[in-house]
């Protein structure tokens, strides 16, 4: 199932938004919508790594905003209470994310359907509470502030303009990453194993290392994608990783194409927009959000990029004997 | 019967589910490069042999030889190093893949995966994906679906279905190759292809071990047949002596009519 | 020990969440992520009988049942036919039922405003001793009435021609089927006694806390724990399952640390999940409902 990007057309049509993306902070001069840009931004990173968990091995998880917390907290607190430079910080805050990404995906690996779902629910909640209680190291529900910005080649990131380069340099090294990933043998085998772990393991596949494997990679792009979030944020508490965060990305999921890298970047700018779009109605705000997602679902079932690939005529051939 | 090498052995096999007795005591030896058939009425325990032997189940008692060595606690996805591969009864194809994609499953355990060279699409993962694929497709090839390959799986008839999972078992390289009922619900001659298959590879010097109910094929392709029956081996030898032996008969007919024999 | 009581009443609130979760898994497979939110629309639908219309407190819990069950087959039959007709991954039915759970939570804030509102309880909240540990007549009502529903549907289940239907199609969808069943009709009963049993638990809940738009997420959160600690799809091990985290999670709660209670129970739950993958009560190839 090769990306929409391998295309000839796919890739024109995506440096073609590219460049015109790259110019957005002149077009977009209100802050309030560059910021929700680079929001969504900094989500994709988390879909891309819940595409592949969840799309492309099958594992669902409901507790991705654990990770991304964990992204968050490590590399802030290693900025704050050690000085150390950005980068650092947020290398070693992936690295933890993607240890506890092991560390659920060990008994995940058992775990299928709902007993799997709320095992990552659980994961979820048991990090924000532990970030809520353990007063002394996180500061419970206060939170941090005064998060430090981060540092490129001494460049200090500070404006709403220089986050949205930012972000956008690590949305493009991500993507990138992500379908190295998806369109390698190690995205086909992480298919083998959602469609059949029976057969991809008498064909030779060993099926727990893969998948606690697409967890600890679902995780890391979390984690990252939290260390972004905090210094973008400068503050940060118990309260942005709440379960109903782990359902957004979730959404963004399925809503954009679980099973597309691509589908990741447009279910996450998709949701986001839509969400903002949305604030015109007021108080009917959500219930037109969870409209919107139960129609999705219904008539769009393989999300967005469902959509385009079958528009595209992805039609398999049916075969005459 | 002669001498040639055991390359696969069941040395006394158990195994019960629950108060059913699947496999009782079953011994049989797997000559290096027959074409060994096992046959026996419905719940005979065949299927269950396939599994204890790919490390599915763990056997109640007795063990394998793989090479006259005994295997000790074998974990399924080992055994395609180890030279085993298999199809399955109820055809479990990748869905949603391509024919090739299938395919190149098989080929899991013989090309590396270079993880770093990966992300940066270096020429390590560039060579293996390739090798991978040209073995996927020289076993496709083989089959006789080469041009099907970057077809949906599930768009493929039946029969197809049968012989890409087929071929993905061949793409794992294996010495020793399990088939379990490969041609159940084909076309006479769809069945008359699969023949020639099997046959071609005996001469390439693979072992092949086949469970089939479709007695013209068995007596077609097999050098020996083992017949089970109720978990027990009733008998074992050449497909005529078999079919004229009397306990092999009497499992047979005191069964409900199954049509064809 | 006093924690071990304590937990109960709150425990059969979990086990009567659970059962809901577990009642639409087993006849439709589906896990549906709005059953909090009938938790929460019952205590408002009570609060409106009960406040507005000034009708009784066994008024306020029939009516709001049977309001709630309605709402129930409604979700069913608009939201779930036609994702069962389309043959929707089951990822799919998750994010649906979590778009209802929005739009419930939101049209409560809605109709009823962001205040919470209260449910007084017709018995009083004063402790007694009993026994020598301290009970309250709420407990006691929690638990009757709790205990009464459960009964109730045992016997919905094992008597009445909807409830062996309603079995017939956990087991089997498509045998079911075969022998004249519409699985369609039991998958719209399961949603209505389901969201029935819901209501009820909210009313019983209300008092307890206040009512407000978003106290249907953490009961309907435990509730699922619950449902899977027991066995997804069995009536017991949701009811056993309902109790054993009310009961741990007071213990938890009351011995250990109450800021980290939940966090306990959530840790209980995956080292259970790792121990026994089906849950407690469900062996593999055990018999739903």
């Amino acid at each position: 199932m090769k990306s929409i990007m391998s295309s000839r057309r796919g890739l024109a049509a995506f440096l073609l938004l590219l460049t015109g993306y790259l110019f957005t902070p002149y077009f977009v001069t209100n802050l309030y919508h560059l910021h929700i840009l680079n929001l969504a931004g900094i989500y994709t990173l988390v879909v891309l790594g819940l595409n592949i968990l969840s799309g492309y091995t099958g594992q669902v998880s409901m507790g991705q905003a654990g990770f991304f917390a964990i992204g968050t907290y490590v590399s802030a607190l290693l900025m704050m209470n050690w000085s150390i430079p950005f980068w650092s910080a947020s290398a070693m805050a992936t690295v933890m994310a993607g240890l506890f990404g092991a560390v659920i995906g060990i008994p995940a690996m058992k775990l299928s359907g709902p007993y799997l779902v709320l095992a990552t629910v659980g994961f979820g909640e048991i990090v924000r509470l532990v970030l809520l209680n353990w007063t002394p190291v996180t500061k419970g529900a206060a939170g941090l502030v005064g998060i430090p910005l981060p540092t490129v080649l001494g460049f200090v990131v500070t404006t709403e303009e220089h986050f949205f380069y930012l972000i956008l340099a690590s949305l493009l090294a991500g993507v990138f990453i992500a379908l190295r990933i998806a369109d390698s043998k190690i995205g086909r085998t992480y298919r083998a194993v959602r469609e059949d772990e029976l057969a991809a393991e008498a064909m030779g596949v060993n099926i727990n290392r893969y998948k606690i494997s697409a967890f600890i990679i679902s995780a890391m792009f979390a984690g990252f994608a939290g260390s972004l979030f905090g210094s973008f944020s400068g503050v940060t508490s118990p309260d942005n990783f709440t379960f109903d965060e782990s359902v957004g990305f979730l959404c963004m999921s399925v809503i954009g194409g679980n099973r597309s890298i691509v589908g990741a970047v447009i279910g996450a700018f998709g949701l986001t927009a839509v969400s903002e779009a949305l604030r015109v109605f007021q108080g009917f705000r959500l219930v037109i959000y969870g409209g919107i997602l139960i129609f999705t679902v219904i008539f769009m079932p393989q999300g967005i990029i469902g959509l385009f690939k079958r528009i595209r005529g992805n039609f398999s051939v049916k075969e005459t004997n | 019967m002669d001498d040639r090498n055991v390359i696969l052995e069941a040395c006394g096999i158990s195994k019960r589910f629950g108060g059913l007795r699947a496999l009782d005591t079953v011994s049989v030896a797997i000559h290096r490069n027959s074409v060994h058939g096992i046959i026996g009425p419905n719940g005979a325990g065949k299927t269950t042999l396939f599994n204890l032997i790919t490390g599915m189940l763990p056997p109640d008692s007795g063990h394998f030889e793989i090479e006259e060595k005994p295997v000790k606690k074998v974990r399924t996805h080992q055994l395609v190093s180890m030279g085993v591969s298999r199809t399955f009864q109820n055809i479990r194809l990748f869905k949603g893949m391509s024919v090739l994609e299938n395919v190149m499953i098989g080929q899991h355990v013989h090309t590396p995966t270079a993880v770093f060279s990966i992300m940066i699409n270096g020429r390590k993962s560039r060579s293996a994906e390739n090798a991978a694929r040209e073995e996927a497709l020289a076993a496709l090839d083989f089959v006789g679906l080469a041009r099907n390959a970057d077809q949906d799986v599930e768009s493929l008839s039946y029969g197809n279905q049968r012989l890409v999972e087929f071929a993905r078992a061949l793409a794992a390289k294996p010495r020793i190759l399990l088939l379990d009922e490969p041609a159940a619900g084909m076309n006479p001659t769809e069945k008359q292809h699969l023949l020639r298959l099997i046959g071609s590879l005996q001469q390439k010097s693979y072992t092949v071990v086949l469970i089939e109910h479709d007695m013209k094929v068995v007596m077609n392709i097999c050098s020996t047949v083992s017949v089970l029956d109720h978990g027990k081996k009733l008998a074992e030898g050449r497909p005529a002596d078999i079919r004229r032996h009397p306990e092999v008969i009497r499992a047979y007919l005191g069964k409900s009519d199954r049509g064809h024999a | 020990m006093q924690f071990f009581l304590n937990g109960l009443p709150i425990g059969a609130i979990y086990a009567l969440v659970a059962l809901s979760y577990s009642l639409i898994y087993a006849a439709s497979g589906v896990l549906n992520w709005s059953q909090g939110d009938m938790v929460m629309l019952g205590a408002y639908v009570g609060f409106t009988v009960f406040s507005i219309l000034k009708l009784g407190f066994t008024s306020a819990l029939l009516l709001a049942m049977v309001a709630v069950a309605f709402l129930g087959v409604l979700v069913q039959y608009t939201i779930l036919r036609p994702l069962r007709e389309r043959k929707a991954p089951p990822i799919n039915v998750v994010i649906a039922t979590l778009g209802v759970a929005i739009i419930c939570r939101n049209l409560a804030l809605g109709i009823w405003g962001p205040d919470p509102q209260i449910l007084p309880s017709p018995v009083s909240s004063r402790p007694f001793s009993l026994a020598g540990v301290s009970v309250t007549p709420q407990d006691i009502l929690v638990l009757s009435v709790g205990i009464t529903l459960m009964l109730i549907l045992h016997f919905f289940l094992k008597n009445t021609r909807e409830g062996k239907a309603l079995r017939a199609v956990a087991q089997d969808r498509y045998a079911a089927q075969l022998m004249g069943i519409d699985p369609e009709r039991s998958d719209a009963v399961a949603f209505a006694a389901s969201a029935g049993i819901g209501a009820a638990a909210g009313i019983l809940v209300a008092p307890i806390f206040f009512v407000t738009f978003n106290m249907g997420a953490s009961v309907g959160l435990k509730g699922f724990v619950a449902a899977v600690i027991g066995g997804l799809g069995t009536i017991p091990g949701a009811i056993a399952g309902g109790f054993f985290l009310g009961v741990v999670e007071s213990l938890a709660g009351g011995l250990i640390s109450s800021g980290y209670r939940d966090a306990i129970t959530f840790a209980l739950l995956i080292v259970v999940l790792w121990l026994k993958p089906s849950g407690l009560f469900l062996r593999k190839n055990r018999q739903k409902v």
